[in-house]
């Protein structure tokens, strides 16, 4: 005879395993795409809220009546200026893509991910990069929906991107995370001379990875005598704490 | 429209407690931010209301965190109902009274217990070749500070509510009651 609480914790297996089987099965995708719209709007709100204190603005700013508030004034002048180099690269390169508000990040310890407001209605695909600025990598698309991405950065633990040093041999590797903040370089050949402040780009070599978007500078180098390989800790260029508007280039990528 | 209106409160609420985890986790800076809001709401709304209600409330707020995890679906929503389970039978059964110590230990080991099956799952979905990374170490004290700081945040608000909601019980709709 099953008592009252074996009866209960079969009662939820049963409804928490037929919700993984309808998703799977995708059954559930127009009450997720319901969710995702209520949920989405607020997430934004909150963000831009946060992206704005993390720009360490001196509080209380006085305002003079009639004058615009100068925090406001200057949060356009930055985002004027990121979006300006945006256009700017993508215009050199002559790629195809499409910007896109960062309205949310991830709320889990496993996962260094952001959210935006572009998706599968928009091109988006899994594996394509995402681009601030100058043509700045942060990161790929891990997922995509029909109208939200998720965007899994550099610093990321499953993050694997193919890259090349600027040095004199072009040494290839792997910049890869999981590393707290940073992000390593890792397979550096062991012969090959690479030095804090070398700057390392795309290779290229990965599927939909265009050659040359830049990752970061190397910080410092670590060596083990008898290794054929060697790694490299690098800073990355863009301040991902306060990412608001990105680029996806709309490449044929595949994860 | 009594009926209506409790109706309509329970996917409102549901938002908001969605709300106010992303809240605490976008605006408060670390360790404050791996505070998890969402426990510290039901825990509280488990100790006031004393109803199973809150576990469906739990599947519905974890359901929603799903769809914006990169983790394979299903572990955060198994994860977080089954903790919420947990978390009321411990209170109904072991706790069994509303007290200040009842506050800080239930939120404490609902969230050991939530972040013990979420670890136990990604390990499984790795063993089965789904690509999940698991760094150990960074895990450990981020799930440090989360216990740490749920139980207090809930032992906190839950005095400052006690005298207030003393001798009341929160009315929580009864269908579905576990």
């Amino acid at each position: 005879m099953l008592t009252a609480r074996t009866k209960t914790a079969i009662g939820v297996s049963v409804v928490v395993a037929a919700t993984i089987v309808l998703h799977a099965a995708g059954f559930l995708r127009p009450v997720e795409a319901i969710t995702r719209r209520g949920v989405n709007t607020l997430s934004a709100l909150v963000y831009r809220i946060a992206t704005r204190e993390a720009r360490d603005l001196a509080p209380g700013s006085v305002c003079m009546p009639g004058e615009p508030d100068a925090t406001a004034v200057l949060l356009l002048e930055e985002e004027n200026e990121s979006l300006r180099k945006q256009l700017g690269f993508l215009e050199r390169q002559a790629v195809r893509a499409v910007g896109a508000d960062v309205i949310g990040r991830d709320v889990e310890p496993i996962g260094n991910t952001l959210l935006i407001n572009r998706g599968t209605k928009d091109g988006v695909a899994r594996g394509q990069p995402v681009i601030v600025d100058d043509g700045i990598l942060i990161g790929k698309i891990a997922r995509a929906e029909e109208d939200v991405a998720i965007i899994q950065l550099l610093s990321d633990g499953q993050s694997k991107i193919a890259a090349t040093v600027m040095n004199r041999d072009r040494s290839i590797g792997i910049v890869e995370g999981g590393y707290g903040l940073s992000v390593r370089m890792n397979l550096i050949p062991q012969h090959e001379a690479v030095a804090p402040g070398d700057v390392v780009i795309t290779s290229g070599l990965e599927t939909g990875m265009p050659h040359g978007l830049v990752i970061g500078t190397i910080e410092a180098v670590e060596r083990e005598a008898y290794q054929p390989f060697q790694r490299a800790v690098l800073a990355t260029r863009a301040k991902l704490s306060r990412v608001a508007f990105v680029s996806v280039l709309l490449t044929d990528a595949a994860l | 429209m009594h009926k209506m209106l409790q109706t309509l409160s329970l996917p409102l609420g549901i938002v908001g407690i969605v709300f106010l985890h992303l809240a605490a986790s976008y605006l408060l800076p670390p360790p404050w931010g791996h505070v998890n809001a969402m426990f510290v709401l039901l825990s509280l709304l488990l100790l006031v209301g004393e109803s199973g209600m809150v576990v469906w409330i739990a599947f519905a707020s974890h359901f929603i965190l799903e769809l914006y995890a990169t983790t394979p679906f299903g572990v955060i929503l198994f994860s977080g109902t089954f903790a919420l389970l947990a978390a009321v039978w411990l209170f109904r059964y072991f706790f069994t009274n509303r007290s200040w110590y009842t506050a800080f230990a239930v939120p404490l080991i609902g969230v050991a217990l939530y972040r013990l099956l979420y670890s136990a799952s990604l390990l499984i979905a790795r063993a089965f070749g789904v690509p999940t990374a698991f760094p150990w170490r960074h895990l450990a004290g981020v799930y440090g500070w989360e216990m740490l700081l749920t139980s207090v945040a809930t032992g906190a608000f839950y005095i400052l509510l006690a005298r207030p909601f003393r001798k009341k019980r929160l009315a929580l709709p009864t269908q579905w009651m576990v």
